[in-house]
């Protein structure tokens, strides 16, 4: 007796559904629920109710201990004609593009330079990223200290070429925010630098091969098939720099405490001033919810421009 | 079909994997519970101090461990930014320390007074003859609402210049007579001939957050009429009202005076970008040949060993012939907060602090100036010649307490030094910083009453 399996595709009649399946299903989301459970619940406690806090202490004034005083939206109303807040908001975004801009170019040089095998690549995979280790505040100290006229390193190099040794960087408003840009290049570029070779490496050889062949040069390679390929890590690094450097309070308050004036202070400098030199929180809640919605309009730019498809797709 | 096929087994372990998300969630909301007994909390006694302070507060509490058998002082450093900015909302918190740093002059004491979360001590006050012990206008100053919430434990004098001797001998300067420079243009000989010499002139922390402020002060006490400086130090107060708007001159004049005095180049190279300990570091190394401070300096340059030898001098104000004088610091003061866990062991320590011993120790080894009138700079030979030099001078010249040692942080230092900042980095003008200021204080009487 032979059995035949019945191969036979599928019907238009669908085999009706097995006993006990939807009880099965249920059981299996009440599982799953189960175990997201202490995640949702993580993220809604640190997160979520700090938020809400946020926003509620955003629409009162309080001093930071005592009762709050619903003021409803005068704190947004009073940013809007502000000028130390316009300001704050310039500062930070300048920062966030200038160092962004600045770790992009820098970074994805470093990694073309590695990619491109050049001779101590294992020792400048490692000093490059040296920095990105170094404490941010340990940083910031190091830089305002090197910066100094007359007794910074950096000013003694400039002297020693002849170009003077009493620039005050830090105390020019004119080049103090430049400053705190360069120094947060020279902290970030190593990481980007690592992911951004990381992509690189992932290129296929063979890509190169063929281009070659085709008679393209190692710079039109770089431009027509490398850059082209890491974009999308490319765009992630540089949106992240751009988000980090924003919120850079460290750097800032290490070097300058947003001085000298108002000329380097950065939201989240301004926001710390508020809530604890002057006592109003309220104040500062609202300038770190304005911020927080300008992040996330940068997220989700930058979520629009990097799931839009790579060249080789 | 395959879930058809999912044996018990399988079934079990996704159970079991629940069952474990349970428990680690549970676990998690019980290490969020607080630890530790209120029976141990209660032999402990918390008190925040600073670590240039640490000597006299390691001293005190040795002195009351001997006397309070079982009773064990724990010492919580906190930091100058601390101690004026986020300590209001430790000091209000479910884990406050018993004894608290309160600076009088900045925000975070009015924050804790108006949301009640001080003790009174009337008792200690009382215990410890304070009323009589203070200055009279220290005393009242340190009140609120004639209750007094806070303790001094020590007084400085501040806007006091040191200059490096042998600079001034090199650059042909002589020493100003009675440590006073009498004018602007004698200020401008001292600095030309030092630069030529080879240094720099005054070094200060003019991004410090507060060194701006302790300049105002001594410009506003020797330009300001009488009446309008009476009315800068007491009009922010609830209750008062103002009569010398920061508009006027009697105000914007001593601030146009760091004009003058930047342009002609008496501040040392990049000021604005400078704190304390870098303009510190420019006079020990004799880069700078001369430093802003107070009192508090000689103790601290002792332990530099100083290459030179070096004296104090006074700066001028506006008018030629009537120059600053030393400036009263008297807000370094500690609280109890209302949620203290041993408030009665915290007031017997107050008490302690303020005793005659523990304030003739401070100024020995710490070199603060004693709070109280029992004990006398004059009778402390540890404080050295220069600062009883100070002293001497202060109690024959008519001291003040300068301005931003009175006013609250928003109003006063916090807000005033940035200002200048702005306005000696060309950000502002004179007009507008007066505006600024008059802008901030009419924001604070409205809310503050």
């Amino acid at each position: 007796m032979t059995i035949t399996a019945n191969t036979s595709p599928a019907t238009s009649n669908p085999p009706a559904p097995l006993r006990g399946a939807g009880k099965t299903t249920r059981r299996a989301s009440r599982e799953i629920g189960l175990m997201l459970a202490p995640g949702i619940t993580v993220l809604i406690i640190f997160f979520g109710l700090p938020v809400i806090d946020l926003l509620q202490t955003s629409l009162s004034q309080w001093s930071g201990i005592g009762q709050r005083r619903f003021t409803g939206v005068d704190n947004y109303l009073q940013l809007l004609t502000d000028k130390s807040f316009l300001n704050s908001l310039l500062n930070s975004i300048l920062l966030g593009i200038g160092t962004a801009a600045g770790i992009g170019i820098i970074a994805t040089i470093m990694a073309a330079l590695i990619s491109g095998k050049i001779y101590g690549g294992a020792f400048y995979r490692i000093v490059w990223f040296l920095p990105a280790i170094a404490p941010p505040s340990a940083v910031a100290v190091f830089w305002s200290l090197s910066v100094q006229p007359r007794s910074g390193a950096v000013n003694a190099f400039l002297g020693a070429i002849g170009l003077g040794d009493t620039h005050a960087w830090l105390s020019d408003s004119s080049t103090a925010m430049y400053v705190i840009i360069a120094v947060a290049i020279w902290q970030g570029a190593g990481f980007a630098f690592l992911v951004i070779l990381g992509a690189m490496e992932e290129v296929p050889v063979s890509t190169y091969e063929a281009a070659s062949l085709d008679g393209a040069s190692p710079v039109r390679s770089f431009f027509l098939i490398t850059l082209p390929l890491v974009r999308p890590v490319l765009s992630m690094i540089i949106l992240l720099e751009a988000i980090w450097a924003f919120n850079g309070f460290t750097l800032v308050w290490g070097m300058t405490q947003g001085g000298p004036g108002d000329v380097t202070t950065i939201l989240p400098v301004q926001v710390y001033k508020e809530a604890f030199r002057f006592g109003d929180f309220g104040m500062a809640a609202a300038i770190s919810v304005i911020g927080g919605v300008i992040l996330l309009a940068v997220g989700f730019a930058g979520q629009w421009l990097g799931s839009r498809k790579a060249a080789d797709d | 079909m395959q879930d058809t096929i999912k044996g018990p087994g399988l079934r079990r372990s996704r159970l079991g994997l629940g069952i474990i998300a349970a428990v680690t969630l549970s676990g998690l909301a019980l290490s969020a519970c607080g630890s530790g007994s209120s029976e141990d909390a209660s032999k402990t006694l918390v008190v925040q101090v600073q670590s240039a302070q640490l000597p006299a507060f390691q001293y005190a509490a040795s002195k009351f461990e001997a006397s309070h058998e079982g009773v064990k002082v724990d010492l919580q450093t906190i930091t100058e930014e601390q101690k004026s900015s986020t300590n209001a909302q430790i000091m209000a918190s479910t884990n406050a320390p018993d004894i608290g740093l309160v600076p009088t002059n900045a925000q975070p004491y009015l924050d804790l007074l108006k949301a009640d979360a001080l003790l009174p001590l009337d008792d200690v006050w009382e215990n410890a003859d304070l009323d009589t012990r203070y200055e009279a206008s220290m005393a009242t100053s340190l009140k609120s609402n004639d209750t007094p919430y806070v303790v001094l434990f020590d007084t400085t004098l501040y806007n006091v210049v040191f200059y490096n001797k042998d600079a001034f001998r090199k650059a042909g300067i002589t020493e100003p007579a009675d440590h006073q420079i009498r004018s602007n243009d004698e200020l401008y000989d001292v600095i030309g001939k030092l630069k030529t010499a080879g240094f720099d002139g005054l070094a200060m922390g003019g991004n410090a957050g507060y060194q701006w402020g302790w300049l105002v002060d001594g410009q506003l006490q020797a330009n300001a009429s009488d009446k309008a400086l009476n009315d800068f130090k007491n009009s922010w107060k609830s209750g008062q009202t103002q009569t010398t708007p920061y508009t006027s001159t009697e105000f914007t004049d001593s601030v146009k005076q760091f004009k003058g005095w930047a342009d002609k180049g008496v501040f040392q190279e990049g000021v604005l970008g400078q704190d304390g300990d870098q303009a510190q570091a420019a006079f020990t190394s004799g880069k700078s040949a001369m430093f802003l401070g107070g009192t508090w300096i000689p103790s601290v340059l002792e332990k530099t060993d100083l290459p030179f030898d070096y004296g104090w001098l006074l700066l001028p104000g506006k008018t030629s012939g009537k120059p600053t004088v030393p400036i009263v610091y008297a807000g370094d003061t500690l609280a109890v907060p209302r949620t203290a866990k041993s408030p009665d062991l915290a007031k017997d320590f107050l008490e302690l602090y303020v005793s005659d011993a523990v304030q003739k120790y401070a100024a020995e080894n710490v070199g603060s100036l004693p709070s109280v009138q029992t004990v006398k700079a004059a009778d402390i030979p540890a404080l050295g010649e220069v600062v009883q030099e100070i002293v001497t001078f202060s109690s024959g010249n008519g001291t003040t307490t300068g301005w931003t040692s009175i006013l609250p942080g928003s109003l006063g230092q916090s807000f005033i030094d940035p200002e200048i900042q702005k306005y000696l980095g060309g950000q502002v003008s004179l007009d507008q910083l007066g505006q600024n200021q008059q802008r901030q204080f009419e924001n604070f009487k409205a809310k503050n009453g």
